[in-house]
C-alpha cells in the first residue's frame, strides 16, 4: 500500500516504507530519465536493508547519492511471467525509464507457461486497492483493521496458520511447478517468440537477470540448482537485443574464492531462501558492468 | 501423540476430571493403565504391542524372583536371565532392526530393568500386582523419553497418589509452559542452524562450526530439558513425583559435577545399577577408574549404535577418570594445585561441548571433519546464527543469577497465579512463547534413542 511502513524479520531484518505508487524506493527524487528495476521479493529487496538492495547498490555506483536513478517496482509474488504479462501496463506508466531491468529466480517455465506469458492482463479497476477494500465484507474489513492496528494479533494468526500448515505462509519465495523437461524446437520457438514480443513493445534497453537458486553440497561445494536451458534463453535474448545476465559464474566465483552463499542470513540458514546483501552487490555489478558496455 | 498437541491437551482434561472425582485406588490405576496405552499407542500399534509384552515379561520375572527368594542362587539367575532377555530385546532393535525400534524402549527398558532388580533387592513389594508393574513401565508422562525413574522410586506413589489441587495445578501449568518455551522457541529455533551446518560441514569455517557446536550444546539441552519439564509437570498434575532431570548442567565446574546435574535419572540410574555392580569405588583405585570408563561406554552405548556414540562415551569416561584421578591425588597430598571455579567451569563447559560434536554428527568421518576444521581455523563459509548469540546470554543470564540467589541451583519458582500480578506475567510468558516459537520442526531429541 502506499506509504506505509513495514518491518521484516523473518530472515534478516529490515524496515521499509512504501512510496505514492505504493513500491519501496528511498525518500529521493526520481531523476527525469531512471532505470527500472522489476522483479518479485528479491528484487523488492524483503529482509534487507533499503541500501543494501540491488537497485540501491546500482543507484550509488551511478553516482545518484542524492537522486533516485534506479527505481524500483520489485513486488513479492511478480515473478518473471507476471512482469511480461504486465509489460504494456509498466511502459505505460513509466514512459522516462531508459532502461527496464527484470529480475528472476527461475528460467523454470514450460513452452505453455512462456507463451502464456505474453497475455497482457491489463488493466482491470477490481484489482485497485480501493476496490478491493470496497468490496470487502464488515467481517473481512474488521479482521483488516484488527491485523494493520494490532501487530501482535496478526504475529500470532500467522503462527497458528503455520503450527496448522507446518509450512510457513506465503512469504513471496516461488511455489510453481518447476519445468525441468526436454527442451524441443517448440520449446526454443516459444522462447525467442516470447523475447521478439518484449522487444516489439519498446526501443528501450531490456535487460534479464537470472539468479539461480543453490545449495550447500556434502562435499562443500555450492551446487547452482537450474534447469539447464540457460544457453537456450540466452540465445534467445540475443536474437532480440535483449541483455541475459546469468548470475551463475559470478555466484560460482563468489563461492570458491570468498565463501560468500548468495542465499541465506544470519537468522535463517546459508543457501535457502532470499537473496542476501552479497548477493545483491553481486548483482548491482553484473548489471552495472551491462550498463557500462 | 506428543506433549505439545491438541489431543494430548484432550486426553489431560478427561484424566484431570476423572482422577478429581474417582477416589477408588483400583479404578484411578486402570484409568492411568488405559490413558498410558492410549497416549502411547498414538505411535505405532505395534510397538504397543511390544510395550505390553515387555511389561507382562518383567511383572512375571519379578513374579519368579520373589517366589525364589529364600534361594539366592536361583532368584540370582532368574534376574540376570531375564535381564539378559531384556538387553537381548533393546540390543535387536538398536543394531540390527532400528527402523523398527519402538519408541522409548531404550527408556522404558531401563525402568523394567530397574523393577526386576528391586524386586530382587527386596526394596519393592514382593506382591507386586501387574497393573501397577504395567503402569510403572508404561507411565505415560515417562515412557517415551524419561526421567528414567527407579522401580523404588515410582511404585509406593501409585499408592500414595497426591491429590489434585490448585497449588498442584498451578505449578504443574507453569512447569509444562516452561518446558514448551524451552523446546518450541529455543531448541527448535536452533536445530534450523544445527541441521543446516552438520548437513555439510566441509562448507563451513571452523569459526562457523564451533559456534555452531555451541548452538547443539544449548539445543540439546533445551529440547531435552523442555520434554522433561513437561513430562515432570504432566505427572506432577497427576498426583505423582518423577526425578529432576536438569540442574543447569552447562554450569557444572567439572565432570562429575556435570553428571549430577545432566540427565540425572539416568546418570543415577547407571550408577545405581552399573556402577555399583561392577565394584563402584570398593575395589581399589585402578578398579574405580575402570569401573567409571566403563560406566561411561555403558552411557555412550546405549545412546546409539555408531561409533560416534562409542567416542562419545569413551572421552567422557576419560575425562571422569582424569578428574578422579586428579581430586585423588590432591587429597593425598601428591599435587597442590587448583583451579578456579570459573576457570574450571568455562573448561568444563567447552570440554562438554566439544563432546556433543561426535553426538550430533552423522558419523565418524565428520566429527574428524568438523574438529580438524575448528582446531585449523579452515577459511569456508561464515555462519553465525544470531539465534545462538542470543540464547547463549539467556544462558549467561539464567546462570548468572542461580550463582548469586540460588547458590548454583535451578532458580525456577513457581509465580503465584491466584495474585494479579503472577497471571499477568504467565499470561506474557504464554504471548511471548505463541510469538517466538518455531513450527518448522517437532520431535523431541532424545525420543531418537
Amino acid at each position: 500500500m502506499p506509504d506505509e511502513r513495514a518491518v521484516y524479520a523473518l530472515e534478516g531484518y529490515s524496515f521499509a516504507k512504501s512510496d505514492k505508487r505504493g513500491y519501496v524506493n528511498r525518500d529521493l527524487p526520481l531523476e527525469d530519465t531512471y532505470y527500472l528495476v522489476a522483479g518479485a521479493s528479491h528484487t523488492e529487496g524483503l529482509f534487507l536493508p533499503v541500501k543494501d538492495r540491488y537497485s540501491d547498490v546500482l543507484n550509488t555506483m551511478l553516482g545518484g547519492d542524492d537522486t533516485l536513478k534506479v527505481y524500483n517496482i520489485g513486488r513479492s509474488g511478480n515473478f518473471f511471467s507476471v512482469v511480461t504479462q504486465h509489460f504494456d501496463g509498466i511502459l505505460g506508466e513509466f514512459p522516462d525509464a531508459r532502461a527496464i531491468i527484470i529480475e528472476t529466480d527461475t528460467l523454470a517455465y514450460d513452452t505453455k507457461a512462456w507463451r502464456d506469458s505474453m497475455i497482457q492482463a491489463g488493466y482491470d479497476g477490481t484489482e485497485t486497492l480501493d476496490s478491493k477494500i470496497a468490496a470487502m465484507s464488515q467481517r473481512e474489513r474488521l479482521v483488516m483493521d484488527i491485523k494493520k492496528y494490532l501487530p501482535l494479533v496478526r504475529v500470532l494468526h500467522k503462527q497458528y496458520l503455520t503450527k496448522m500448515d507446518n509450512t510457513v505462509e506465503d512469504d513471496g519465495i516461488r511455489v510453481t511447478d518447476a519445468y525441468y523437461g526436454e527442451f524441443d524446437e517448440d520449446y526454443r520457438k516459444a522462447l525467442d517468440e516470447l523475447m521478439a514480443f518484449l522487444r516489439s513493445k519498446t526501443d528501450k534497453q531490456l535487460i534479464i537477470i537470472y539468479h539461480p537458486a543453490v545449495s550447500i553440497e556434502k562435499d562443500g561445494s555450492m551446487k547452482l540448482l537450474t534447469n539447464g536451458c540457460e544457453d537456450i534463453f540466452a540465445g534467445a535474448c540475443e536474437q532480440n537485443d535483449i541483455d541475459f545476465i546469468d548470475m551463475s559464474p559470478y555466484f560460482e566465483e563468489g563461492y570458491e574464492n570468498r565463501h560468500i552463499v548468495p542465499y541465506g542470513f544470519y537468522n535463517t540458514t546459508m543457501g535457502a531462501g532470499h537473496t542476501n546483501k552479497e548477493a545483491h552487490r553481486m548483482m548491482a555489478e553484473a548489471i552495472y558492468e551491462v550498463l557500462e558496455k | 501423540m506428543n506433549f505439545l498437541s491438541l489431543s494430548f491437551a484432550v486426553l489431560m482434561f478427561i484424566l484431570c476430571i476423572l482422577l478429581y472425582f474417582i477416589r477408588s485406588e483400583k479404578t484411578v490405576k486402570y484409568i492411568l493403565l488405559i490413558a498410558g496405552y492410549i497416549f502411547y499407542s498414538g505411535f505405532s500399534l505395534p510397538a504397543l504391542a511390544v510395550l505390553i509384552i515387555l511389561s507382562v515379561f518383567t511383572w512375571v520375572s519379578g513374579y519368579l524372583i520373589s517366589k525364589k527368594k529364600s534361594e539366592k542362587e536361583k532368584s540370582r539367575m532368574i534376574l540376570v536371565k531375564s535381564v539378559v532377555i531384556q538387553l537381548l530385546v533393546l540390543l535387536f532393535f538398536k543394531y540390527v532392526r532400528g527402523d523398527l525400534m519402538p519408541v522409548g524402549l531404550s527408556f522404558y527398558l531401563l525402568m523394567a530393568i530397574s523393577y526386576l532388580v528391586d524386586m530382587y533387592r527386596g526394596d519393592i513389594k514382593d506382591d507386586t500386582g501387574l497393573i501397577d508393574a504395567m503402569i510403572f513401565i508404561g507411565f505415560f508422562p515417562m515412557v517415551v523419553s524419561g526421567p528414567v525413574m527407579k522401580a523404588k522410586e515410582f511404585l509406593p506413589q501409585l499408592s500414595s497418589r497426591r491429590p489434585l489441587t490448585k497449588e498442584r495445578l498451578s505449578y504443574g501449568i507453569q512447569l509444562f509452559a516452561l518446558g514448551a518455551f524451552e523446546k518450541l522457541v529455543i531448541a527448535d529455533r536452533l536445530s534450523v542452524a544445527v541441521n543446516s551446518v552438520y548437513k555439510a560441514p566441509l562448507a563451513y569455517s571452523g569459526g562457523s562450526l564451533f559456534f555452531t557446536s555451541l548452538a547443539y550444546t544449548l539445543q540439546l539441552f533445551f529440547d531435552f530439558s523442555g520434554y522433561s519439564n513437561m513430562a515432570v509437570a504432566t505427572a506432577s498434575i497427576l498426583g505423582f513425583e518423577l526425578t529432576k532431570n536438569f540442574d543447569l548442567p552447562y554450569i557444572a565446574k567439572n565432570p562429575s559435577d556435570f553428571w549430577r546435574r545432566w540427565h540425572i535419572s539416568l546418570s543415577s540410574w547407571l550408577k545405581e545399577y552399573v556402577y555399583i555392580p561392577l565394584g563402584g569405588n570398593r575395589l581399589g583405585k585402578g578398579r574405580t577408574y575402570l569401573n567409571l570408563f566403563l560406566t561411561m561406554i555403558v552411557s555412550g552405548l546405549w545412546h546409539g549404535s555408531t561409533l560416534n556414540f562409542f567416542l562419545w562415551g569413551a572421552l567422557h569416561g576419560v575425562g571422569s577418570v582424569v578428574h578422579r584421578f586428579f581430586v585423588q591425588t590432591k587429597k593425598e597430598g601428591k599435587h597442590n594445585i587448583s583451579i578456579p571455579p570459573f576457570l574450571s567451569g568455562i573448561l568444563n563447559f567447552f570440554f562438554v561441548s566439544f563432546l556433543w560434536i561426535p553426538f550430533r554428527a552423522e558419523n565418524l568421518s565428520d566429527s574428524w571433519i568438523i574438529f580438524k576444521r575448528i582446531i585449523t581455523l579452515k577459511p569456508g563459509v561464515r555462519y553465525y546464527y544470531v539465534y545462538t548469540w542470543i540464547f547463549l546470554l539467556l544462558l549467561l543470564v539464567v546462570e548468572g543469577y542461580a550463582l548469586l540467589k540460588n547458590n548454583g541451583r535451578d532458580p525456577f519458582k513457581p509465580l503465584s497465579l491466584e495474585k494479579m500480578s503472577g497471571k499477568v506475567i504467565f499470561s506474557i510468558f504464554l504471548i511471548l512463547t505463541a510469538v517466538f516459537a518455531y513450527f518448522g520442526s517437532g520431535a523431541f531429541i532424545y525420543a531418537g534413542f
